[in-house]
C-alpha cells in the first residue's frame, strides 16, 4: 500500500514537472529574422561596371532559422510611400542585374551570415536612379490553407552615371492654425519629376508666442527623406512634447534640390473644453451687454 | 670669479629652459589625462516574427504562421468569432525614419482551380485579410511608421476570411501570403 502511494506520488510529480518544463520551453521559443544594415548607401554605378556590397542576416530568435534570399524590384505606390516589390519600372531594372552568394541558409540562434551581392551593370543601362530589394524570408514548412511568410528587405539605392534630369517641386507646406489636442504636427508634399532620387530636408522651429523663447528646433538635426524619381512624397513633422494649452509661433522649412519653401504661422493649442468655456464666456458677456443696454434704455424712457 | 659667472650663467640658462618647458610638460601631462572620446556606430536593422496566436503560448513567436480556414460550403462566408483566424506580426526597427510593412498574397489553388486574394463578399470566391475581424480584402498595406519601433517591437493583428461562390469546385485550396518589412529612407 505504502509502495503504491509512493509510485502514484512520483507519477504525479513527474507529470507536473514535465508540464511546467514543456510550457517554459515553448514560452521562450522565438523565431525571428533580422537584417543589418537594412539599406545600401547610394551606389554610384557606370555602364559595364561591376559593383558589390554585403549585409548580414541574423537569427535573433531562440530556434534554428531556415531562410531564403530573393531579389525584387523596389518601388512605391502612393504619396505615403507604401512599397511594392512586384511592379517593374524603368527604375527597377537593377533587380535583374543583382546576383548574391551566401555560405549558409540555416542559422543557429544568435548566428549571423553575410550575404554578398554583386551588381553587373549592362552597357545599355539607363542613366538615373535604380532601386531593388534583396529579400530575406523565413523558410518553414507550410500547413493549413494559408501559409504566412515573414520577410525583411535590404533596399539598394543606385545611380547610373549618364544624363540625369532633376525637376523637383514643393507642392504643400502645411501648418494648421488650431490643434484641439497636442502634439503640434505639420505636413508637406514634395514631388520629383526627374529621373534620379533627390533628398528632401525638413526642419521645424517652434517658439513661445509670448516670450519668443524657442521651445523646439530640429534645425541642427533635420529630417531627411529620399524622394524617388517620378513620385510625390508626403511627410509629417511632430513636436511630441507639445503642452496641452498654448500659443506658439511655428516655422516649417522644406528643401528639395535648389528649392526651399518656408511657412510660418501662429498656432493655437486649445482643448475642445476650453473652446466651449471661451464660447460660453463670450455668449454670457454679449447677453450681459444687451441686458445692460436694455436696462439703460428703460431708465431713459 | 669668471668660472663662477659661467656656472651661474649655465645654471640660469638651464633653469630658464626648465621654466620655459614647464607649460609644455604641464600640457603634456594634461593631454595624458584628457578624456577619451569613444565612438560607436549603431547600424540600422529590421526584424520580423509572427506572434503565436495561441493564448496558451503567450510571448512565444512562430516563424511561419499557418492559417486553416476550415471547410466552407458554396455561397457562404467564413465566420470566426474565436480569433482562430488571427495572426500577429511583430516588427522591430531602430531606423529613425521608421519602416513600412506590406503584404502580398497569391491565389489559393487546388489543382487548376483557384480562389483569388481580394475582397471577401458573399456570392464570390475570394480570401482576404483585415486588421479587424471583418471587411476582409486584398490588404497590401499592413503597417507604416515614421519613427523607430517600440523597444519590444510593434505588433499588428491580421485576420483572415474567405467567401466561396456557388460554382467553386470542391478541393483543398492552399496559398501563401508574404509579409515584408523594410526600413524607410
Amino acid at each position: 500500500m505504502k509502495k503504491n502511494k509512493l509510485i502514484i506520488t512520483s507519477l504525479i510529480s513527474c507529470f507536473f514537472a514535465l508540464f511546467f518544463v514543456d510550457t517554459s520551453v515553448f514560452a521562450n521559443e522565438r523565431h525571428e529574422i533580422q537584417i543589418s544594415p537594412s539599406k545600401s548607401d547610394i551606389l554610384e554605378l557606370k555602364s559595364g561596371e561591376i559593383a558589390s556590397g554585403s549585409f548580414n542576416v541574423n537569427n535573433i530568435g531562440t530556434e534554428p532559422l531556415n531562410f531564403t534570399i530573393t531579389v525584387k524590384p523596389y518601388s512605391v505606390v502612393d504619396k505615403n510611400y507604401n512599397t511594392n516589390y512586384e511592379l517593374e519600372t524603368n527604375y527597377t531594372k537593377i533587380s535583374q542585374w543583382i546576383t548574391y552568394t551566401t555560405d549558409k541558409n540555416i542559422l543557429q540562434p544568435g548566428e549571423s551570415t553575410e550575404i554578398n551581392y554583386t551588381i553587373t551593370v549592362p552597357s545599355d543601362a539607363p542613366a538615373g536612379g535604380q532601386y531593388a530589394a534583396i529579400i530575406a524570408s523565413i523558410n518553414e514548412e507550410a500547413s493549413g490553407n494559408i501559409h504566412l511568410v515573414g520577410s525583411v528587405g535590404y533596399v539598394i539605392y543606385a545611380h547610373v552615371f549618364g544624363e540625369t534630369r532633376t525637376d523637383v517641386n514643393i507642392l504643400e507646406n502645411n501648418i494648421p492654425s488650431l490643434f484641439l489636442s497636442s502634439p503640434i504636427s505639420t505636413s508637406s508634399l514634395v514631388e520629383n519629376n526627374g529621373n534620379i532620387d533627390m533628398a528632401a530636408e525638413y526642419s521645424l522651429e517652434i517658439s513661445n508666442f509670448f516670450s519668443g523663447q524657442e521651445v523646439y528646433s530640429n534645425v541642427m538635426d533635420s529630417t531627411k527623406h529620399i524622394v524617388l524619381p517620378e513620385t510625390q512624397r508626403f511627410a509629417t513633422q511632430t513636436w511630441q512634447e507639445t503642452s496641452p494649452i498654448g500659443i506658439f509661433r511655428v516655422k516649417q522649412t522644406v528643401t528639395i534640390g535648389i528649392k526651399t519653401l518656408v511657412n510660418e504661422k501662429i498656432v493655437f493649442v486649445c482643448p475642445i473644453w476650453l473652446l466651449f468655456v471661451i464660447f460660453f464666456a463670450i455668449v454670457l458677456m454679449i447677453t450681459w451687454l444687451i441686458s445692460r443696454s436694455r436696462a439703460r434704455k428703460r431708465q431713459l424712457s | 670669479m669668471k668660472k663662477l659667472t659661467k656656472i651661474i650663467a649655465v645654471t640660469g640658462i638651464v633653469a630658464g629652459l626648465g621654466v620655459a618647458a614647464l607649460p609644455i610638460a604641464s600640457h603634456a601631462a594634461e593631454s595624458a589625462s584628457a578624456n577619451v572620446t569613444v565612438t560607436l556606430k549603431v547600424s540600422d536593422a529590421i526584424s520580423i516574427a509572427f506572434v503565436d496566436p495561441n493564448p496558451d503560448h503567450a510571448g512565444a513567436t512562430i516563424s511561419a504562421a499557418n492559417i486553416d480556414l476550415g471547410t466552407l460550403a458554396p455561397s457562404t462566408v467564413t465566420n470566426f468569432n474565436d480569433g482562430s483566424n488571427k495572426v500577429t506580426t511583430l516588427v522591430k526597427s531602430n531606423n529613425l525614419s521608421g519602416y513600412t510593412v506590406t503584404a502580398s498574397g497569391v491565389s489559393l489553388t487546388s489543382g487548376s482551380n483557384s480562389i483569388p486574394y481580394g475582397a471577401v463578399t458573399s456570392g464570390t470566391s475570394a480570401y482576404g485579410m483585415a486588421k479587424t475581424n471583418s471587411g476582409f480584402t486584398g490588404l497590401t498595406e499592413v503597417d507604416s511608421k515614421t519613427a523607430p519601433s517600440a523597444t519590444d517591437g510593434d505588433r499588428t493583428d491580421l485576420y483572415f476570411g474567405a467567401s466561396i461562390s456557388a460554382s467553386q469546385p470542391t478541393g483543398t485550396y492552399t496559398g501563401t501570403v508574404t509579409i515584408t518589412a523594410t526600413n524607410n529612407n
